[in-house]
């Protein structure tokens, strides 16, 4: 892997194995006035594994659909070993042997291991589900993958590292040429995550090509032969095989426009915030949440303290633990053990309701979670501060009105309160929820994720929201986005594997300390 | 807090939906999508209206001389109260994301126990009365509770809880017909006027109207459809969701006693198994009021002008002579028509 020269020299050689066998070019695609993707090419080589790389929000998910059939795009083309191809649904890229193994884990716990491989694909005679067929077909496709279990075995019984090998055996099974797999080690330890890394290369050898799309970059340096970075729905640059590794892979996802000599951007980022940014303040000592040894599903004794004013940042990678941290603060996540306590006082049995009690208002860090969709926007920007915008249980509609509308304003969002908030594009519903917490007197808010999906002006204004609220009261912000980070916060804590690893403090915040941090 | 930090508007803006179904077509970043919902939303409202108007109609037309009278419309609204006491409950249970399929037994139950206690036991009319209301709302809090801290389905709960209620009341009343001893004060409550209209009326009217404002102008109401639409999301928000999964079949419950004390007082008499018919009205006269409401809600006045639609519809072929059956069948079909049309709001 460590040739000299890189996969062109040894294209040009004619190697068969370089041939590519799937190119996007100028791939686009327009979600109503959003621009997921603005022309992103792609070229995946037989035989090879190709990493996707680059921001949350990129379009790497996008483009990933577009190429497993799940998406139509708006232009460009997609040649699949030579000729156009256009699919119109997943069965069209599935027939032609493109398979996509999605983030989450999409087994069936109640069926056999045998039966998940060759569910929709079943071995059939006369009608006849033929089992021992099905046994064999998913003990090649295991083999594959290098595990050897019982394909009588109910998926429910494997934990999700296996599951997620027995979902890239369903791939294999299917006759893939080309599979994707999105974030696959996503939350596995590093143990466990090794398992799957083995299972791609293993893929690799038996001639299949594979799309691995992951934030890891540690992983990516290691299996991956040539790399493509997405940044804002375009292509930001090709890494060939010598080149990938880990510090050039921050580089790429960070400034894909040019050399290390430009990345001392964070320096205009950090006077750019050096309003909110005086770190400490009148309210240095007191402590608005206090976490003391606390585990829970993803976190293992973790203890820390939220100051009462300013913006304390959460960073970690999908899985790491860091959203655990920002749903336990609000009684969002389960707590396992520990202590927590919300302006000084231990709650012991904590809910969003109790949280909410003790002012803190939380905001989920994915829309189906936060946003009721066929509600108007008015009333999903009150629903948690219904208690101080009524009186004896009426709600003072009027006040309601004035409020909502202000915050509107405030976020920018230019529509009325009484329109159903999914009318309204990914981006401004984001905003109205963001607005949720803003509205809501709390003491503490934290929001997970709170720009997903907002278009980057949009974005800057409601950092500055964020940055004023945060003069009177603490905001806790987790993000994938350390640049988010880095725009907000006093602080940075980072989290992976489930334990805090770095408390990164204004005067050493960059993006490159956090993407490091975390990797 | 807010208020400070955050600038005065300076546009104002008028509500976009003021009027039924508006169509706005130069709105930002409505999506094909959301103008087709909107299409159907305006389709759907107005077919369960116009369909009210038809009705009405065509009975005026076939029985011209006893349909558009003064009697009949006294009819319609007394033969209406219990149904629509009973449809408040059952959209407050609906609209928080949960199926009901005990109230029907808990109206039976609570029959039993008001009667027996009078009649055979002697006891006086308001510790009868009060009696059946603990063992209603207990009903309600047992169902609620389950429902809520488990995962058990409110569907098989309800249906497993009302076949319990309803083995409990042929045991207490030996599933025979009671009608000695019931005393003369219970009995006159359903017969009572104010202004010509009987006290179930004024009953049913008195419920709906608090039920309106506790759905709409409260915290309470705000929070039912909140849970309704997104339990998660409701939770994380800081709703009580348990607590108001618990109210909801609590309200449904003691709804139901109400329901049940018009019924026997009414008909001065128990009789078993009189309450299985209301189950599919109350529910016919729910979807019908999500059909005609704005964004598929289940809604107390939409709700109350199902239950309008329904007994209108029984009134008029009972007026016609027509038979039970097809009164079940058009019944039937009306119910399937109103989900079909109140499920457009499962696609926002």
């Amino acid at each position: 892997m460590s040739e000299q020269g890189g996969a062109s020299a040894r294209h040009e050689t004619g190697v068969l194995i370089d041939e590519p066998i799937l190119v996007c070019t100028g791939v686009t695609k327009n979600y109503g006035g959003i621009q997921a993707l603005r022309g992103v090419d792609l070229e995946i080589r037989a035989g090879e594994v190709h990493g996707l790389v680059g921001p949350n929000g990129a379009g790497k998910s996008t483009l990933m659909k577009v190429v497993a059939g799940a998406v139509t795009p708006s232009s460009g083309t997609i040649h699949l070993a030579g000729e156009v191809v256009e699919f119109h649904d997943p069965r069209d890229a599935t027939a032609r042997g493109i398979a996509l193994v999605p983030q989450e884990l999409t087994t069936l716990p109640e069926m056999t291991i045998a039966e998940n491989i060759t569910l929709g694909a079943e071995p059939v005679r006369w009608g006849l589900y033929q089992r021992a067929q099905a046994q064999a077909r998913a003990e090649r496709a295991l083999a594959v993958v290098g595990i050897t279990l019982d394909p009588d075995m109910p998926v429910q019984r494997l934990k999700p590292h296996f599951q997620r090998l027995v979902m890239i055996a369903t791939a294999f099974d299917r006759d893939a040429e080309l599979v994707i797999l999105d974030e696959p080690t996503a939350g596995l330890p590093p143990d466990e995550a090794a398992t799957v890394l083995d299972a791609v290369e293993r893929l690799r050898a038996s001639g299949v090509a594979v799309v691995y799309v992951s934030h890891h970059l540690s992983e990516v340096a290691r299996i991956c032969d040539r790399v493509t970075c997405v940044r804002e729905g375009r292509g930001g640059g090709v890494l060939e095989r010598a080149q990938v590794t880990k510090d050039a892979l921050i580089d790429l996802i960070h400034d894909a426009t040019g050399g290390p000599e430009k990345r001392p951007t964070d320096d205009t980022l950090a006077r750019r915030t050096s309003a909110g940014a005086r770190a400490g303040g009148p309210g240095h000592d007191a402590h608005a949440a206090v976490l003391r040894h606390v585990s829970s599903a993803d976190l293992t004794d973790v203890s820390v303290s939220i100051r009462a004013t300013g913006v304390t940042g959460i960073a970690g990678l999908l899985g790491s633990g860091a959203k655990d941290l920002a749903g336990l603060l609000a009684g969002a996540v389960d707590r396992t053990d520990g202590a927590v306590l919300l302006n000084g006082v231990e709650v012991t049995s904590l809910t969003p309701t109790v949280a909410l009690a003790h002012g803190v208002s939380y905001l989920a860090g994915d829309r189906s979670r936060s946003a009721l969709r066929t509600s108007t926007i008015s009333e999903n920007v009150s629903i948690s501060s219904l208690r101080a915008w009524s009186r004896g249980g009426f709600i003072r509609s009027r006040y309601e009105t004035r409020e909502v509308r202000s915050i509107l304003e405030r976020l920018g969002v230019r529509a009325s309160g009484t329109r159903r908030i999914g009318e309204l594009s990914g981006g401004n519903q984001q905003r109205a929820l963001v607005g949720r917490c803003l509205a809501s007197d709390a003491s503490l808010v934290i929001l997970d994720e709170p720009t997903i999906g907002v278009d980057v002006a949009a974005r800057e204004d409601l950092w500055s929201l964020v940055r004023d609220i945060a003069e009177s009261r603490a905001v806790v912000v987790a993000s994938s986005e350390p640049e988010e980070l880095v725009a907000l916060c006093q602080q940075v804590i980072c989290v992976a594997n489930g334990r805090i690893v770095d408390v990164i403090e204004r005067s050493r915040l960059s993006v490159a300390n956090i993407t490091s941090a975390i990797a | 807090m807010m208020t400070e930090a955050l600038a005065k508007p300076t546009n104002d803006q008028e509500p976009s939906d003021a009027s039924a179904g508006g169509v706005r077509s130069t709105a930002v970043g409505v999506t094909g999508h959301e103008r087709l919902t909107r299409s159907l939303d305006f389709v759907s409202r107005w077919a369960v209206v116009g369909g009210f108007v038809l009705l009405v109609l065509y009975f005026a037309i076939r029985t011209p001389d006893t349909f558009l009278t003064p009697d009949t419309l006294r009819t319609v609204l007394d033969q209406a109260a219990v149904p629509l006491i009973l449809v408040v409950g059952l959209t407050i249970v609906l609209a928080v994301g949960e199926f009901d399929l005990a109230y029907t037994s808990v109206v039976g139950f609570s029959g039993a126990v008001v009667i027996v206690l009078m009649s055979r036991e002697g006891w006086p009319v308001p510790m009868a009365v009060a009696a059946a209301l603990a063992g209603g709302a207990i009903a309600g809090l047992a169902i609620g509770l389950v429902v809520s801290r488990t995962s058990a389905s409110s569907f098989i709960v309800t249906l497993a809880v009302g076949s319990v209620l309803t083995g409990v009341e042929l045991s207490i009343s030996d599933n025979t017909t009671i009608y000695q001893n019931v005393p003369e004060s219970f009995r006159v409550l359903t017969r009572n006027e104010i202004l010509t209209v009987r006290w179930p009326v004024w009953a049913a009217a008195l419920t709906l109207v608090v039920a309106w404002l506790a759905m709409h102008r409260t915290r309470f109401g705000r929070h039912v459809y909140a849970v309704g639409q997104n339990r998660t999301a409701s939770f994380l928000a800081g709703v009580p969701v348990r607590r108001l999964v618990v109210i909801a079949f609590v309200v449904m419950s003691v709804l139901s006693v109400l329901a049940a004390l018009i019924l026997t007082s009414r008909s001065a008499s128990y009789y078993p198994n009189a309450s299985q018919g209301l189950l599919l009205n109350t529910y016919a006269a729910a979807f019908l009021g999500a059909a005609a409401s704005r964004r598929a809600r289940f809604s107390v006045l939409g709700s109350a002008l199902g239950v309008l639609w329904i007994v209108t519809l029984q009134v008029g072929l009972t007026l016609m002579n027509e038979s039970t059956a097809l009164v079940n069948l058009i019944q039937g079909a009306v119910l399937a028509a109103a989900v079909l049309l109140a499920a457009r709001g499962k696609r926002a």
